[in-house]
């Protein structure tokens, strides 16, 4: 999609962090930005910002966990622009507990936004962007926690991985009716992913905090972390080039390396089981 | 692992294909074996192959996409054999269409019984084999799709949970370090299964079953291996308590070839980052 002047764009959890930067760049970029979240007061603060720089927003609360919600999310963004062009299937949220500790509602809650949320945005948005037949471009969030794993986050980087492989996935198929995809692979961004407990619903165990050793570890590196708004830039970027990946961290290309020497070898222990199994 | 002998060993999906291997392969190693299955007349059928090896079997009709069916199948397993030591979270099944042709309740089905099933049988077994003190090895079956994302197109809800299902298990292992559990994840290729013809146990919530069709552009695996031969890659694993199992070792080059565009992409973006002096973090 060369120019996205004039096009139309969903985000979600755009009520802050990355959401909010993929929400302003696409903005500056002449885009008509439709910012859902689940906090409806942060979705209409970034559509207020959005407004009064001259651009043209709307806010949407939407819970991406719930198909109804997001089903409604893409009837509302139709009605108020039309065609939808750009869909960032963005939410995300975090809960920090070793595998032992967590029970079936933490997995609920996490997978039901990291992933399922970005299941409801595909089965919810693609079928118009099909049937419109003008140019269109999804951008998936998944993590560098999509890349290689972290000790007490089992349900996050289960939901990570799981976006890294359907949105890779994805590309390959939609390539077929021309529909662009990007994965982003965010990494230490200053954004309050730290704080998503905030939202966690009360049917799924109500609101939690993430441990304050943890939070207070990942607040001291965080002034080496991207601004979110530069994380929107990059988006923008690559929904201009259709680029497969959206990675900025370059400082954990090693613990990516790492991994796939981890994969590597595994593929020479299976060489050498089946050597002996002759 | 490495005496399986009196060892209690559990599988779903148990009742053909990798599960059916798995749990004849156990009882060749003198493990009692509870084979799980959504199929029961299937699953009891290969309970009297496993007892013909000279061990027990129990033969336990379970649903994995459903929790408290999975927190059934732990009971029954506890009530009969007072122990779990090898847990097979096995049962898997797969569609075939392109993303925009799959429906909500197809990545509802493929997600509840290829991830969630997975979850489940973690969350249900894990606190009792903790409880035990005894040396315990959960076996999640993921596919080399759980490792390379578009190894062919149609497959995107199975790569999408195989893919969970990986991160799920190297979480695994970080979390549970310092305990007695260990945990392998079965990555294969092309294996000699009913896997394609999954959808004649879809189960009625997820609508009926569907007739396979031909999605353009697939391509069909090359090496296909009998479940026997996968089955041996799996106890090797458990005795030498390896994380994956990768099988089929002409599937690297694929792999290779994704982290090479992954790699470009990131060596790319070096010359554009705008932050003055990144810190490895």
């Amino acid at each position: 999609m060369k120019d996205i002047a004039g096009k139309t764009a969903v985000v979600t959890g755009a009520g802050s962090g990355i959401g909010r930067g993929i929400c302003i760049a696409l903005a500056r970029a002449g885009a008509k930005v439709v910012v859902s979240d689940v906090d409806p007061v942060g979705a209409e603060t970034v559509a207020s910002e959005l407004a009064s720089a001259g651009h043209e927003a709307i806010a949407v609360q939407t819970d991406v966990a719930d198909k109804t919600q997001v089903a409604a999310l893409a009837e509302h963004a139709v009605a108020q622009y039309g065609p939808i062009h750009i869909l960032c299937n963005n939410a995300g949220v975090f809960s920090f507990k070793n595998i032992r500790e967590t029970n079936l509602d933490d997995w609920k809650w996490v997978m039901s936004v990291n992933l399922q949320g970005v299941i409801n945005g595909l089965t919810q948005f693609l079928p118009g962007m099909l049937a419109h037949g003008e140019e269109a471009h999804i951008v998936n969030t998944s993590s560098t926690a999509g890349l290689y794993p972290g000790a007490n986050i089992a349900s996050y980087i289960a939901s990570k991985y799981a976006v890294t492989g359907l949105t890779e996935h994805l590309r390959t198929d939609l390539e077929q009716v021309s529909i662009g995809v990007s994965l982003l692979l965010p990494g230490n961004v200053r954004t309050r992913i730290m704080a998503a407990g905030r939202n966690r619903p009360e049917a799924l165990g109500g609101p939690e905090q993430a441990p304050e050793a943890f939070a207070a570890a990942r607040a001291a590196r965080t002034d080496q972390g991207h601004d979110p708004v530069d994380v929107g830039e990059m988006v923008v970027r690559a929904i201009r080039g259709n680029e497969a990946y959206i990675m900025m961290n370059p400082e954990r290309k090693g613990l990516i390396e790492a991994r796939l020497n981890t994969l590597r070898e595994a593929f020479d222990a299976g060489r050498r089981v089946q050597a002996e199994l002759g | 692992m490495q005496d399986l002998a009196g060892r209690i060993a559990v599988v779903t999906g148990g009742a053909s294909g990798i599960g059916r291997s798995l749990a004849l392969a156990f009882a060749r190693e003198g493990m009692h074996v509870a084979i799980s299955d959504i199929d029961h007349a299937a699953a009891q059928a290969v309970a009297s192959e496993v007892e013909d090896v000279g061990v027990k079997a129990l033969a336990i009709q379970t649903d994995v996409a459903d929790p408290s069916s999975v927190a059934d199948l732990v009971s029954a397993v506890y009530d009969e054999f007072s122990n779990a030591h090898i847990v097979c979270n096995n049962a898997g099944v797969v569609t075939f269409k392109l993303a925009q042709d799959m429906t909500a309740v197809d990545w509802d089905w493929v997600l509840d019984v290829d991830l969630y099933g997975v979850v489940h049988g973690v969350l249900e077994f894990l606190p009792r084999m903790l409880a035990s003190g005894e040396p315990g090895h959960f076996v999640n079956t993921a596919s080399i799709a759980g490792v390379i994302p578009a190894v062919t197109p149609g497959i995107i809800a199975y790569t999408a949970a195989k893919h969970g299902v990986v991160g799920l298990s190297e979480a695994m292992q970080l979390d549970l370090a310092d305990t007695e559990i260990r945990v392998s994840v079965v990555c294969p290729g092309g294996v000699a299964t009913r896997i394609a013809d999954s959808q004649r146990n879809r189960q009625a919530r997820y609508g009926a079953p569907e007739k396979r069709e031909p999605v353009p552009g697939e391509s069909t695996p090359h090496a296909v291996m009998e479940p026997e031969q996968l089955a041996q890659h799996v106890l090797a694993a458990i005795r030498d308590e390896r994380l994956y199992v990768f099988s089929h070792p002409d599937l690297q080059p694929p792999l290779e070839a994704r982290y090479e565009s992954l790699f470009s992409a990131i060596d790319a973006f070096a010359a554009l980052d705008p932050r003055k002096d990144p810190k490895n973090s």
